[in-house]
């Protein structure tokens, strides 16, 4: 393991208490949210209100010294209320660009299918090209760049639930559960004393994200660990199980997440437990259940374990 | 019982055929049996409604477990206007008997047959071992009819209760603030008066047709029984024959003459009826001796020995214990005497069965844990990760061989036998259910839940160790492997268990 790699894992490690000393009770969403950072990737979060998504994104953005924005996806929620615009400035007598909340490094999409299909699509572009166009000029957003968009499970009625090709832009979706009861004790006397919400926390750099991500992107990957990936991947297409299986796109994302997964682990090469850990993030949001094993009651998680029982650990 | 009056076609039905007889008497008389189930019924549920004016299910339940007593006068009424009689309902309440009743409202409640049975109590008066001889001989292919009567109108029962309940609380405007529901979904008073007096409507409005339902299967047992619809046959011929004869008259005269002539003489009456049976019998013979009955053929066919009959008269019920369950019911007096008793002794004796049963789940606590924690063994693989797992494929000395190896350079060769060996070792030896799917970690969590903490310590350090190499592409030191090869002969060598 070379001399870099040890200080980001180390620098990760440190990261990953800050963020669990404010949001507690969510270990692992927290290591998803940072996998999603360190692979240069967006998260998709689905979980019922009053979870702690938006502590989480500031005390990630506070732990990163980076910028926090959050909109709240409404109805009537137009594409430039997202990227931002041009307007004629009377005092000077020329246009001037407004830029929108998507100028920052870390952003928080709140119920993200409550806004129209333009709206959503104007994000993700952002999203996928990490600049905006406007007025005909091409700006880059913050650099790093990840958006952490919420879902609500319930309350489905007058949402536009966004589409699978769209869904595929983000490299992982988590399901944010309730705490135990005793993590829920601790946050209900801690938090009854002090601020919920972080804000005014001070910033620290404790982790150089870029330079994170490149010391993530040159992780080794063993040929028969690729290929147990890509295995996996194609088990979600020969199935009856499900209706439309992962695309390419989704081999790609295991392979990234997979490489996060080692370096929060604090080693250089990827072991066939780092794909595997990260197969129903990576998976879920990028299948589409058959209609009988829906009517069945079975969840997305259940048949995505069921297939990963059935595809046999790398051959070494 | 006159039966020329009879008001239903006599003739032998089947027991739905009949059922649907029962509906039509209900639908014809509908109105007078409504009111006498209500009649008796309402003052009392108005009483027991203001008693429990704040808990009306008791009043409920009280009302629908005295049914068997609205039924009777329903019954009582229909039995009369089948005779084409008009009994009113107050002269029929004042003959209405009542005997026989705390049977059934206690231990024969829950009769499945109650409609069927009712008409033996109410219109014959039977009780006791001739009601059981009776109810024997009516039951026959009917009681499952019966079955299904009680149980249909029970169910249409339940159903117009709770469909007057949901109309009754669509019906209602919210500006009236009145919640048949709380949030949870349970009832309020206003619900269970609600649904008490639902409850009660839809019993006024399905007793009749139960009851009558009833009433017709006893009728057709008893017109297939006592063939009444053949009775019926024979006075409406011999009411024709006798309008044909001319003069009608002279029948009774001729009658009465040889009726005195004949009472004057018992002998000779006598005489004349023997030679009447004599010559009977002489013409009894030459019919059967005639071509129609005189043939005789011999048929060989295959048949069972008679090994039914004999084991169905092995599975019937001895006479003893017919008589002993005889006797007990009819010797109530004297047991009621000693229900004192018998409620401690009931008790007793469930204290007992706890006990006991305590005591035996205490004693085989230990293989009753393992048997819920036994899983069906699965079978063991021969090849996991590609890797063949068999003892017959490992080195007699593994740790010898591997070091062996080593030295010779074949480094991934010696780390894969070392822990090619120990998955074998763990399937032979502690029967772990290492599965193709599972990964290095996995396999490392299922001998940590085994238990033995040493062997665990050294799988986990000899899979950390086999994944660097093998993904990681990093060579142990020759310490690493020597100190793996010790451990290994330490933990999974064969005389290590």
């Amino acid at each position: 393991m070379n001399e870099s790699t040890i200080t980001t894992a180390a620098a990760i490690s440190v990261l990953r208490q800050h963020i669990n000393g404010r949001l507690i009770g969510q270990a692992q969403v927290v290591d998803q949210v940072l996998i999603a950072l360190l692979a240069g990737g967006h998260v998709l979060n689905e979980g019922v209100p009053g979870l702690g998504k938006t502590l989480l994104v500031q005390a990630l953005a506070a732990g990163i010294g980076g910028k926090f924005k959050r909109i709240q996806f409404t109805p009537d929620l137009m594409p430039a209320d997202v990227t931002g615009h041009v307007m004629f400035d009377m005092s000077k007598s020329k246009f001037v660009l407004k830029q929108g909340p998507v100028f920052t490094n870390l952003l928080l999409a709140d119920e993200i299918n409550r806004a129209p299909a333009k709206t959503q699509a104007a994000l993700l572009e952002v999203m996928q090209e990490h600049q905006v166009t406007l007025d005909g000029k091409s700006m880059p957003v913050g650099k790093p760049f990840m958006v952490l968009a919420t879902q609500n499970p319930i309350e489905q009625e007058g949402t536009y639930a966004l589409p699978e090709a769209q869904l595929d832009r983000f490299i992982i979706k988590i399901n944010i559960d309730y705490p135990t009861a005793e993590d829920e004790v601790l946050i209900a006397t801690r938090y009854a004393l002090q601020s919920f919400t972080g804000e005014g926390e001070q910033a620290q750099q404790l982790v150089d994200v870029p330079a994170a991500q490149r010391d993530c992107a040159a992780i080794e990957v063993d040929a028969s660990v690729s290929e147990y990936a890509i295995r996996l991947v194609r088990a979600t297409r020969g199935t009856t199980l499900l209706r439309h299986g992962a695309g390419p796109r989704a081999s790609i994302a295991l392979l990234r997440c997979a490489r996060a997964q080692a370096l929060l682990n604090g080693v250089d090469f990827v072991t066939p437990d780092d794909v595997k850990s990260m197969v129903l993030p990576v998976l879920r949001h990028r299948v589409i259940l058959a209609p009988e094993v829906e009517i069945d009651g079975l969840g997305v998680d259940e048949v995505l374990a069921n297939l990963l029982d059935k595809v046999d650990a790398p051959r070494s | 019982m006159d039966l020329d009056k009879l008001q239903v076609n006599a003739c032998i039905r089947s027991g739905w055929q009949a059922l649907d007889l029962g509906f039509l008497m209900a639908r014809a008389w509908w109105r007078l049996l409504c009111i006498a189930g209500l009649v008796p019924m309402l003052p009392l549920a108005i009483v027991l409604l203001a008693i429990f004016f704040d808990s009306p299910f008791w009043a409920l339940l009280v009302l629908w477990w005295l049914k068997p007593f609205w039924e009777r006068l329903p019954l009582f009424i229909a039995s009369r206007m089948l005779f084409d009689e008009a009994p009113g309902i107050w002269s029929s309440m004042k003959s209405l008997p009542l005997k026989d009743i705390l049977p059934w409202l206690f231990w024969r409640r829950f009769s499945p047959q109650r409609a069927f049975d009712n008409p033996v109590t109410v219109l014959e008066g039977l009780k006791g071992a001739a009601r059981r001889q009776r109810l024997r001989v009516l039951h026959g292919k009917y009681s499952d009819v019966a079955l299904s009567n009680q149980f249909v109108c029970f169910l249409c029962e339940l159903l117009l209760a709770f469909g007057l309940l949901v109309l009754f609380d669509f019906f209602t405007p919210d500006v009236l603030g009145i919640r048949f529901y709380d949030t949870f979904g349970d009832l309020t008073l206003a619900g269970e008066w609600l649904f008490s007096l639902a409850a009660i409507i839809a019993m006024s409005l399905v007793m009749p047709f139960h009851t009558m339902a009833g009433f017709a299967l006893y009728l057709n047992r008893r017109i297939e029984l006592e063939a009444w619809d053949i009775e019926i046959s024979f006075r409406n011929l011999a009411e024709r024959k006798r309008s044909l004869q001319t003069p009608a008259r002279i029948l009774p005269a001729v009658v009465l003459v040889f009726g005195l002539f004949g009472a004057g003489v018992p002998g000779s009456a006598e005489a004349v009826i023997e030679h009447d049976r004599e010559s009977s019998a002489e013409l009894i013979e030459q019919i059967l001796q005639g071509k129609d009955f005189g043939q005789e053929r011999e048929v060989r066919k295959w048949r069972f020995k008679d090994m039914d009959e004999e084991a169905e008269e092995e599975e019937s019920f001895p006479e003893w214990i017919i008589d002993f369950f005889e006797w007990l019911e009819g010797s109530q007096g004297w047991w009621q005497g000693l229900s004192g008793i018998a409620v401690w002794v009931k008790i007793l004796l469930v204290v007992l069965f706890a006990g006991l049963l305590l005591y035996l789940l205490r004693r085989y606590r230990g293989p009753l844990s393992r048997l819920i924690r036994e899983r069906p063994k699965e079978t063991a693989p021969e090849v996991l990760f590609g890797l063949d797992v068999t003892p017959e494929s490992l080195p007699p000395d593994v740790p010898q061989q591997a070091i062996r190896l080593w030295g010779e350079g074949a480094c991934r060769e010696a780390l894969s036998l070392l822990y090619r060996a120990s998955l074998s070792r763990l399937i032979e030896r502690y029967e772990l259910a290492f599965r193709a799917s599972h990964t290095e970690a996995e396999c490392a969590a299922l001998v940590r839940a085994h238990g033995i903490e040493s062997l665990s310590e050294y799988f986990w350090q000899l899979t950390q160790t086999w994944r660097r190499l093998a993904y990681g592409h990093r060579l142990p030191s020759d310490d690493v492997l020597h100190s793996l090869c010790d451990g290994w002969a330490r933990e999974l060598s064969s005389g290590t268990e």
